[in-house]
């Protein structure tokens, strides 16, 4: 190797740390103010203190964001923080409006993926699981979900995967009270199958694991919290397969938190 | 061409004003044409749209932990931890966590020379999945010039913890102080409450093991 190949590895080494972004100019979304003028925070936060106001008319570049705050810079170079209901008093260099989904509810109708953690009961055990879903339509998704259950007496994995029906994907319960009108929530049926291990706990003698396939049916409900957030709640009842003379049934209630994207 | 022919046709009528309207009407309709013209080539550059929603978002934040875990009668050891947490508002926030220390023997084990547990056994490890919210978020001061913007944020979640040869489920709850340095760095301290039950020196009964630790952490 000779000593120029050896400077050119480093050198795209330093460029793959440094970011191809830094190094090849980046276009960015350039608006231009229309209200009075736009307040600009030091830092991503209500709690961040207001350092600076872009002026009615003065062109800003939208960098990136960070939930719902905008990192923006002028053309003096000076860089803030904006929100979101800032940037909708703005418009493009053409006059036309920018695209801000106002929020994120619409994308909660046609969201694509959802990933959650819930907590709960296994017969009697405390539950731990973990999914991930993908939604065809608003009613049908499918899901697959890890979970661990830790009791008395044996620690439960499960794996399991299921196809999720929501007849109902906005409903609105409260729609007739005030305050509570936006309330949205989502009930959900389905069914699914999986397979359990059985591992007894380390201070009982002679247990052995056991391997099983399962079959459950699941309900529950998904509540709209705010942007990405939903709050879920859900029960399934499991019929374990086991190669005994008799099956098992099994029920699990849980309750936890998804984002979807 | 029609055009053409009737604006020399109107420059000889004696009627001025007439020729003028006439002539603006003709520069109007030859603009007219122009455009017409523009028209059959059809531009291909698709007009840019500001969507705010393709704007390069942060919201993931990866955090390396060190710092010291005490577990209820094993002593207290170095841990290291790695957190992933995605913020989904200003306030609120999800995140998964992983852990491990090293605990030493017991008091008992040191005075009768007995053993509990085996080396593999005295590993703690654990995961858990926490909702987290930012509390009074707002800036402090190093010195008279220089200052950071930080909040205080509490976690409570859920996990389990492989210790003594066993998954023990364990709640977990801490209370931390974010000091962001850079718009994509920050550094915290946390001080973290794992809940679990231990059943290895006789009787079954809940402990509280606490870990104080300082963290790097990265956005992206």
């Amino acid at each position: 190797m000779t000593l120029k190949t050896i400077r050119n590895l480093w050198f795209t080494l330093f460029c793959l740390l440094i970011g191809s972004s830094q190094l090849v100019a980046e276009e960015f979304a350039r608006v231009k103010v229309m209200d009075a003028f736009i307040e600009m925070h030091t830092g991503p936060g209500r709690g961040f203190p207001i350092f600076f106001v872009a002026e009615q008319g003065e062109e800003i570049e939208i960098l990136k964001s960070k939930t719902s705050w905008y990192k923006v810079r002028l053309k003096s170079h000076k860089m803030g923080w904006v929100p979101r209901e800032q940037l909708a008093k703005t418009l493009q260099l053409d006059g036309q409006k920018i695209v801000i989904k106002d929020a994120d509810f619409n994308e909660y109708l046609n969201k694509k993926w959802e990933f959650g953690a819930l907590t709960g009961e296994f017969e009697g055990a405390s539950l731990i699981s973990i999914y991930a879903g993908y939604h065809f339509t608003e009613n049908l998704s499918t899901e697959v979900t890890i979970s661990q259950a830790l009791g008395n007496f044996s620690e439960i994995r499960m794996a399991t995967t299921n196809i999720v029906n929501e007849p109902f994907p906005d409903l609105k319960p409260f729609s007739w009270l005030p305050y509570v009108d936006k309330f949205t929530l989502s009930p959900f049926f389905g069914i699914g199958t999986g397979v359990i291990q059985t591992l007894p706990r380390a201070t009982l003698v002679n247990a052995q694991d056991r391997n099983d396939n399962l079959l459950f049916v699941t309900t529950g409900a998904k509540f709209y919290l705010t942007r990405r957030f939903l709050l879920r709640m859900e029960y399934r009842h499991f019929v374990v397969l086991t190669d005994r003379n008799q099956n098992e049934d099994a029920d699990e209630w849980k309750l936890g938190f998804s984002i979807f994207f | 061409m029609l055009l053409l022919v009737f604006v020399p046709k109107m420059a000889f009528s004696n009627d001025e004003k007439l020729a003028k309207e006439q002539t603006f009407e003709t520069q109007e309709s030859s603009e007219q044409k122009d455009h017409d013209a523009s028209k059959l080539v059809e531009p291909t550059i698709k007009r840019r749209q500001v969507d705010i929603a393709k704007v390069d978002a942060e919201d993931f934040e990866i955090e390396l932990f060190y710092g010291a875990m005490n577990v209820v009668d094993f002593g207290t050891n170095p841990i290291e931890s790695l957190v992933l947490s995605y913020h989904v508002t200003e306030d609120l926030f999800v995140s998964a966590s992983y852990g491990q220390t090293k605990t030493e023997q017991t008091s008992f084990e040191v005075i009768s020379g007995a053993r509990l547990l085996t080396d593999a056994e005295r590993n703690l490890r654990y995961y858990d999945l926490n909702a987290g919210v930012n509390l009074l978020p707002g800036e402090g001061f190093i010195g008279k010039n220089i200052a950071f913007n930080s909040a205080f944020y509490a976690v409570l979640g859920v996990g389990s913890t492989k210790f003594a040869g066993d998954q023990r489920f364990t709640y977990s709850g801490g209370l931390g102080y974010r000091v962001i340095l850079k718009d994509w760095s920050a550094v915290s301290v946390e001080v973290k409450d794992h809940v679990f039950n231990i059943d290895i020196l006789g009787k079954n009964k809940t402990t509280h093991n606490l870990s104080y630790q300082l963290g790097l952490s990265f956005f992206f």
